[in-house]
Formats: structure tokens, sequence, C-alpha cells
């Protein structure tokens, strides 16, 4: 274990001044492996190797134990690289964890310093960022609600979950800068921290500038997460069947009927089957699959798509300077899946229910 | 769950095409089978990519060589001792098997290939119409003839035969018979010896 | 310092060059000599090898899509070029294989465009063509 990673070590330390040497040498950017072997600087590099197996691995350090750190200028320079005018007072309180203040408090017991006497002027961000979580979390539902319109609220709060959870918000939290400038006792920064002090940025910039700049923010930030992704991945549809076949009845159609459509290499390991969703003699949706059962599904889960209009061919999120007059309605609800099935379901026929739990 | 899977399902399942050979050219057959055979019709084709389709032919015994090919076009083998070279006239190849002609025309147009022997597999040669039941229930697609099959004279009935209009009349002793095949003894000079007519 | 560390230190070279080789060439200094020679010599012939198998690799996927909207391939990069529509072979090809649906309209565009150019070019084949001779009677005519 350990000189398998003495060896690593090895190999990227002397990987890196080779190159570095190289670069300056030849003035060509090589890939791949080497093919001159440094006779002259053999001994360099095995001392080099050697201190590198002495001093053992790097250890991780807080970006303010180095020299060149300047609170006060990267506290000022996070707010002008977002693009936001935030008072200096609030964003500072905005990084300060709960950790940290109980530290310093512990710090002064230690020295003797004597609280009631000296107080502490210092606030943690907890008010902020329980403030900058409600409100981000109502704004990504009301814009989800209005750009999808049809879509079952079961999907808008799937979605609304994946975008709050605290990996996706310290990711980033993370990459907007946030690690560099939290004020916390424990190191490496975990990931509650780092949502936690990204909903407290929010917080605070509601509390400077107000509701819209603070949507505004949260639109910039969080809502281009779900570029990518598949929104119906999100909520995971149990019985699609079921769930289609109420909508149809209750919206006056005809029950969903699959048909198979064509199939390839029937009785090989590769089969292919397509089978396509009817209702009322009109085509609904289509889908592939391996079995006869899976294409059913898959066809089913496309014909809810369709309904939701959230198929493969939907239109972009509105997001950037598109987004700027958007007008959003705020009380708007979306259709819950929920009520519709036990609007069919839950009604008096129990047979109804056997008959579709497929 | 997710839909993306069974769409790359659907674009990488093998699809089974079926050929009518009949009084088709085999090596212009050959160009098109293995164009389906390498999945040289997909745009996701890749030389490595084992992209290929399934192809069944049928009616290779009904195939058609124009000119005189059937008795120049040769196949060539040797056994790799002295002497042990020898030759056949495509007549006598098809003669031997229906099915080889067409076989051996797809093999050599998948010549270089490094996959040559993976896509031949893929290929089902009947020599008529009888395809087994389990192979047939796997064909989704057909691939275009080559060429249009031609109307043979067995199928015009005899009064189209008659009111075909002529330029002349041959003579009554005009000896007809002597030019059918059968007829003709003189041995195939290209055919090695072995596999000539008895 | 050993005596052979200089030694030891050529075939770390050697070794960083084979690799990905199989077998005992892989792990023998004196047995992965030639092959590494050989690979690098490879490695420089297979480059303008390489670039021309991608280059009939995006024609083979451009004629594909192309094919299935029932167009050949030469007619269809004709016009493209010829309407001024600059999407290289790469873009096309992977517009086939990624965007069917805007390879599909830009096959549907050459459909239409290529018949129009067909009809031109039958069209000045049934023009009236001056002759190229002059008679006399023109001559005298015209003065």
């Amino acid at each position: 274990m350990a000189a398998s990673m003495a060896s690593k070590l090895f190999r990227a330390g002397a990987r890196s001044t080779i190159r570095k040497v190289s670069l300056f040498s030849n003035g060509l950017l090589q890939k791949g492996p080497r093919r001159n072997y440094d006779r002259h600087r053999m001994r360099y590099l095995k001392e080099m190797y050697q201190k590198r197996l002495d001093a053992g691995p790097e250890k991780p350090r807080r970006r303010s134990e180095w020299i060149n750190w300047n609170y006060d200028a990267e506290i000022y320079a996070f707010g002008q690289r977002l693009g936001e005018e935030f008072e200096e007072s609030t964003l500072r309180q905005a990084f300060i964890n709960r950790s940290y203040v109980e530290g310093e408090k512990k710090k002064r017991a230690e020295l003797g310093i004597d609280i009631d006497a000296v107080p502490l002027q210092l606030d943690d961000n907890t008010e902020f960022a329980n403030e900058g979580s409600v409100l981000m979390s109502s704004y990504l539902k009301v814009y989800l609600r209005n750009i999808y319109p049809y879509m079952f609220e079961e999907g808008i709060s799937a979605a609304h979950d994946y975008l709050t959870t605290d990996e996706m918000l310290a990711h980033i939290s993370k990459h907007i800068g946030c690690e560099d400038l939290i004020l916390s006792e424990e190191f490496p920064t975990s990931s509650a921290t780092l949502s936690t002090t990204f909903k407290a940025v929010v917080g605070a910039l509601f509390s400077d500038k107000g509701r819209e700049r603070a949507e505004q923010f949260v639109r910039d930030f969080v809502l281009p997460q779900l570029i990518e992704t598949d929104i119906n991945e999100l909520w995971q549809i149990v019985n699609p069947m079921g769930l289609l076949k109420a909508v149809l009845v209750l919206s006056g159609k005809g029950e969903p009927e699959p048909r198979l459509l064509w199939k390839s290499g029937a009785n090989t390991i590769m089969s292919l089957y397509w089978v396509g969703i009817y209702s009322d003699k009109d085509f609904i949706a289509k889908s592939p699959g391996e079995t006869i059962l899976i294409a059913e599904e898959m066809a089913a889960r496309e014909a809810i798509k369709k309904i939701m209009k959230t198929e493969d061919s939907r239109a972009p999120l509105v997001l950037g300077a598109a987004a700027e007059n958007l007008k959003l309605d705020y009380e708007r609800v979306n259709v819950s899946a929920e009520d519709i099935i036990r609007k069919y379901y839950g009604s008096e026929d129990p047979q109804k229910n056997t008959s579709t739990s497929l | 769950m997710a839909h993306n899977r069974v769409m790359q399902w659907a674009v990488l399942a093998r699809t089974w095409w079926i050929f009518d050979a009949n009084q088709q050219c085999p090596f212009r057959s050959a160009y098109r089978i293995t164009t389906y055979l390498q999945g040289l019709h997909k745009p996701v084709y890749h030389r490595h990519g084992d992209v290929g389709d399934h192809v069944v032919v049928f009616n290779t015994k009904h195939i058609a060589m124009r000119g005189d090919f059937w008795r120049t076009y040769k196949h060539f083998h040797h056994t790799r001792y002295a002497g042990g070279f020898s030759r056949a006239s495509a007549y006598r190849v098809h003669e031997e098997d229906p099915t080889r002609i067409l076989e051996r025309a797809c093999h050599n147009r998948l010549s270089g290939l490094d996959n040559r022997r993976t896509l031949m597999k893929r290929l089902h040669l009947f020599p008529d119409k009888d395809i087994p039941e389990n192979i047939l229930e796997n064909v989704s697609g057909q691939i275009q003839q080559v060429q249009v099959v031609p109307k043979k004279l067995e199928d015009y009935t005899q009064e189209d035969i008659d009111s075909f209009p002529q330029l002349f009349k041959m003579p009554e002793d005009y000896d007809i018979d002597s030019y059918k095949r059968e007829n003709r003894l003189e041995p195939d000079q290209h055919t090695s010896k072995a596999w000539r007519l008895k | 310092m050993p005596q052979n560390a200089m030694r030891v230190w050529k075939r770390v070279l050697q070794r960083r060059l084979a690799w990905h080789f199989r077998g005992r060439k892989r792990n023998c200094y004196r047995l992965s000599l030639g092959p590494v020679k050989k690979s690098l010599r490879f490695s420089t012939t297979i480059r303008p090898i390489r670039r021309k198998n991608i280059y009939h690799l995006f024609i083979n996927r451009i004629a594909a899509g192309c094919a299935q909207h029932g167009i050949q391939y030469s007619s269809f990069m004709r016009v493209l070029s010829e309407s001024n529509i600059m999407l290289n072979k790469n873009m096309l090809a992977q517009l086939s294989v990624y965007e069917p649906r805007t390879f599909q309209s830009l096959c549907e565009f050459a459909k239409k465009r290529h018949s129009e150019l067909l009809q031109q070019g039958i069209g000045t084949v049934l023009k009236p063509t001056p002759s190229g001779i002059i008679t006399r009677d023109m001559i005298k005519k015209s003065v």
C-alpha cells in the first residue's frame, strides 16, 4: 500500500518537474509518454523522489493559511464576480458558520476574557440561511410550475428536491467560490456547511436588495443545473399505465390501448419490439423495448410525457437574458397525480384497482 | 426506467432483413447485402463498431448472371500441394451448391476486413423459398432487389406467343434442338477435368 | 548510488514505452526493444492514415443518413456547397447521428434544390442553340 502510494507520488512529482523542464527546453508541449530519459538529471530526480517520500503526502490546508490571503479583498471580489452588490457586513455574516462563533467564544474563555464585559460581536448565518432556503424553495416551485404548466405537482416537487439537495447546493457553492470564504471550525468543509452558506448568501441578497434580485440570483445559479437533465427522470412513476388510464378516462377519452407496431429478431437475444398506445383509435405515443412488457411500460411513460408536455422535443428552459421579462403566476398550483388517481381508483369500484396493477 | 436506454437499444439492436435473389445478379446483390451486413446503412456506422445487421437471402438457386458468365466466371482453389490447383466454372459450382456463388461474392466483397468471419455468420442463405420458421420470425425488413425480375417465356400463355408479331417464319427443317444446352456435348475447356460434367 | 543505477534508469524509460504490450515483450527488456522501436515507427506512419480513415468515416455516415432520406451523397454535398450552406463533413456526420431531424430537413432541402437544378439542366438542353455557322445571306441582311 505504502509502496504503491509512494510510486504514485514519485510519478506525479517527477512527471511535473519533467514536464516543466521539457516545456522550457524544447518549447514543445508533448502528449503521451516521453521518449527520452534524462541521463544528466537522474541524480537530481532521484533526490527529489526521496524528498517527496520523506515529506509525505500534501496536507490539506485552508486557503487562508497562505500568506497572500486578504479576506477583505476576497469578500469584495466575491460580490463583484457574481455581479451583485452586497453590503459588506451582511455578506460577512453570511459566511460565518455557527461552529466558528462557538469556537471564538471558547478561545476567549481559554484566554480568560469575560464575554459579558467584552461582547463578541459576531452573528452566525443561520437566520440568513433559513430566509434564503424558504425563498429559494418557493421560487423554484413557482418557476417550474410556470415553465411546465401541464406537469404534475409530484414531478415539480421531485425536480425541486433534486435542486435543493445538500450535494447540489454544495456543488454550486463550491463553484462560485464560497469554500475559501467560509468561516468554520471544520475542515475540509462538509457539503452541509457549503449548502447552508449558499442559502445564506441568497438570504443576504434578499435582505440587501429585495426579493426580485434574490430570485434572479437563484434563477441564474440554481436552475441551470437542470440543463441536460431529463426532468422526467427525476420523478419515478411506479405504475405509468395506471396513471395514464386515469388521466385519459377523466379527461373524457377512451382507455389506453397498447398495440404491437413492429418487431425484429424476436427469437434472438437482441429482440426489439415497438409498442404504440392508442386511445379511441388515436395514436398517442410509441416506444421500443427488449420485451413487449418493457416496451408497453415505456410507451405509457412516453404518453404521460406527452400529456405533461415535457417530451424530448420540449423547449429549453427560459434562463438568462430571455428570463428578464418573464411573468410568473405566483399563485399557480399544478394538477396533482395523486388527486387524479384517488378520484379514479379510490372511488367505489375495487375491481378497477386490480385490473391495472400490472 | 430511462427512455434513453430503450432508444439506445432500438439503435443498436440487430435488425433482420430479407432479400429475394430470384433473377438477381449475384455480384451487385452482394454489394447491397454487404452494406447491410457491415451496418453501412446506419449513420452510427463505425468500422470497429459491430453495428451490422442480419440478412436472410432466399431463392439463391435462381440467381442470374449476365453475358456468358455461367461459363466463363471461375472459382479457383489451390490445395497448396504441387499440382493442387483446380478451377470450376460458375455453372458447375452452382450445380454442386446453389448458395455457393452468392456466398463467395459476399465473402469477396468483405475482403480486407478483420471481422469478415463474424459478418459472414450473419448471412443466412437458402436455395429456395423454404426458410425455417424460427429464422423467418426474426425478419422485419426487406432489401430492395438490384434489378427488375424479367418475365420468362414460360410465363406467357400460348395465345400471347402466337399473337406476337413475327418478322419471318423459320424454315420447317431448321434444327432448333441442337442449340439446347443438353445437346452441347463438347467439354468446358476452362473447367478442371475433375469438375467437368460427366 | 549503486553502480547499475543508470542501467535501471534506462530501463524505466523502456518500460514506460512498452506498458501497453502483451506477453513477454511487455516485461522483458531485451524482448521489448524491437517492438517498441517498431511501435514508434508505426505511430509516425499511422498519422496520415488515421486522418484518411476519419475522412472516410464521415463520408460513410453522411451517405447512410442521405440514403435514409432518399438522396445520394454526391448530389447532397453538391447542393449544400452551391447553396452556400457552410457545414463541413464533420458537422454533417454529427448531425446525421445526433440530430436526425436537422439532418432530415437538410436532406429535404437538398432534394428539392436538386430536382430544380435537374429541371434547369434539361431546360438548357431543350433550348435552341446557335449553330455557329455563318452564311453569306446572314451577312448581307445585317449590312
